[in-house]
């Protein structure tokens, strides 16, 4: 397993382009009231992901 | 109005003809009629088929026949379990008129043929995502003993129908707590099962590497009876012979409540201080469930999310949706590590029968604070409230929930063994309550 992979590319750095890089992944558009909730819970899930792998406490 | 007895013996009085099911339904509807309006556990009530089950009971009896060792004893199910003729609404107000369950639910069939009453189905966070039951179709469940509080979640109305009288115990799912958490915040015992060990037939899937159905009673005889009937294979583990048990710290020492530590502490005391594992990788564990559970979950409502998000709850669809969106890489990644914590586990368990861990970190949260602390800053309770329970429904094990006989609000511990040792676990909780260290409770 290639533990670099990771879970959204840091270069999604605001909220508009956290979840455009969603929706491309989904193969659907995201309505705008998803936006901010989609954003939070990608950065928790990548969250999740470093502590996994012992990147992070 | 209450109902105060438990489902043993509730069942012992009608198939002695002493009462008749009929009655014992009716009481069951009141309490329910009573208790409902300010708790909001139940989602449905199912008179006509409660008072039909209990008829067919009580015929039973009349006629000298054997009426099952549930006879006429009133119970509710979370809302994701098929229910013949209703739909399955997982706790989704999209799925409020979807076409309906042409039978029940496995588990229902076995309670049904043993003789039990089905008499409500119940609150869920939508699609069981959540540790708090806060429905966006169907409203807050509150907690019977503070009812500014939440009962915990996600299967927070099973766990709030038991523990208000209402019903005599309740079936409910757990994928990383939901099971295990509202039980604790309710004063309840509940059992998360060895995973695939009781049946899933019918019950409206989650995360299908983790989820399980189980149980909520009062007391742990009553859990025992339950699972007995709706258990697949039978339960030849039996008893340990003298529980060899540790105790949990580390991580599961970390964020407690004063009253949790003092209720630990107590705990170990009348254990004669058992000795304290600090678990390794801990975190890592429950990063990994929580992976797993947002990519299979993600994944089960992909096609749903792609053409109709904004029917879900909001709360519900931005996980789902962010899920779905992870590499399915990461996903493999987080089911490799079961691997490894169960070496981990396995180590523990060399010396050791049971496991204790606090199922929470104190008590249930305010409803208008929903917040827990983690490390210094509060948390989001519904995404949160599962830091204790996620790294050990991880991998399968089986669990009992047990409520501290602790004074304040409840409190409660999670009693682990390793998988298949469900029985001997539940007889390790009986002898707990038996010394008085555990005790359910009803809030009257």
């Amino acid at each position: 397993m290639d533990p670099e992979i990771p879970v959204f590319p840091a270069s999604a750095d605001s909220d508009e382009a956290l979840a455009r890089m969603v929706a491309e992944r989904l193969g659907a558009g995201l309505p705008p009231e998803c936006v901010p909730g989609v954003a939070f819970n990608a950065r928790l899930l990548a969250r999740h992901a470093a502590v996994m792998r012992g990147e992070e406490a | 109005m209450t109902m105060p007895q438990t489902a043993a013996a509730l069942a012992a009085e009608i198939r002695g003809g002493r009462r008749k099911a009929v009655a014992v339904a009716q009481e069951a509807l009141h309490a329910i009629a009573a208790r409902n309006p300010s708790i909001n556990a139940v989602t449905r009530v199912l008179a006509e088929r409660a008072l039909e089950e209990a008829a067919a009971v009580d015929a039973k009896v009349a006629a000298g026949e054997d009426p099952g060792p549930l006879a006429g004893v009133p119970y509710g199910v979370k809302d994701l379990f098929d229910v013949a003729g209703l739909p399955t609404t997982a706790g989704a107000g999209r799925l409020e008129h979807a076409p309906p369950a042409a039978r029940d639910a496995e588990a229902i069939a076995r309670l049904k043929a043993a003789g039990a009453v089905l008499v409500a189905t119940l609150n869920m966070d939508e699609f069981a995502y959540g540790f708090v039951t806060d429905n966006a179709h169907w409203g807050i469940t509150r907690n019977p003993h503070d009812e500014r509080r939440f009962a915990g979640g996600s299967s927070g109305g099973s766990a709030a129908a038991v523990a208000a009288g209402m019903v005599a115990f309740a079936l409910g799912s757990d994928t990383n707590g939901s099971i295990r958490i509202p039980a604790s915040l309710c004063g309840l015992h509940g059992i998360k099962p060895s995973h695939g060990s009781l049946p899933m037939e019918g019950a409206y899937p989650f995360v299908h590497s983790l989820d399980d159905i189980g149980i909520f009673t009062r007391t742990a005889a009553d859990l025992a009876l339950v699972d007995r009937i709706i258990r697949a294979e039978g339960r030849a583990d039996g008893a340990f012979s003298s529980a060899r048990v540790a105790l949990l710290g580390g991580w599961f020492r970390r964020n407690l409540a004063p009253e949790m530590e003092r209720a630990l502490d107590a705990l170990s005391a009348a254990l004669d201080r058992p000795p304290v594992i600090d678990l390794p990788d801990v975190a890592r564990a429950r990063s990994a469930a929580f992976l797993i559970t947002a990519y299979e979950g993600g994944m089960l409502h992909r096609d749903a999310l792609r053409v109709d998000p904004l029917s879900y709850d909001p709360a519900t669809r931005d996980r789902l949706i962010a899920g779905a969106a992870m590499p399915e890489a990461v996903y493999r990644e987080a089911l490799a590590y079961r691997a490894v914590f169960a070496a981990h586990l396995d180590a523990a368990f060399a010396g050791h029968d049971v496991l204790i861990a606090p199922a929470t970190f104190g008590p249930a949260p305010l409803i208008d604070d929903p917040v827990i602390p983690i490390d210094g800053s509060p948390q989001p309770a519904r995404a949160n409230l599962g830091l204790y329970t996620q790294p050990i429904s991880f991998l399968g094990l089986p669990v009992v929930a047990a409520p501290l006989a602790a004074p304040g609000l409840p409190l409660g511990v999670q009693l682990i063994a390793t998988r298949g040792r469900d029985a001997a676990l539940l007889s390790f909780a009986a002898e707990l309550e038996a010394r008085g260290l555990t005790a359910g409770r009803l809030a009257h």
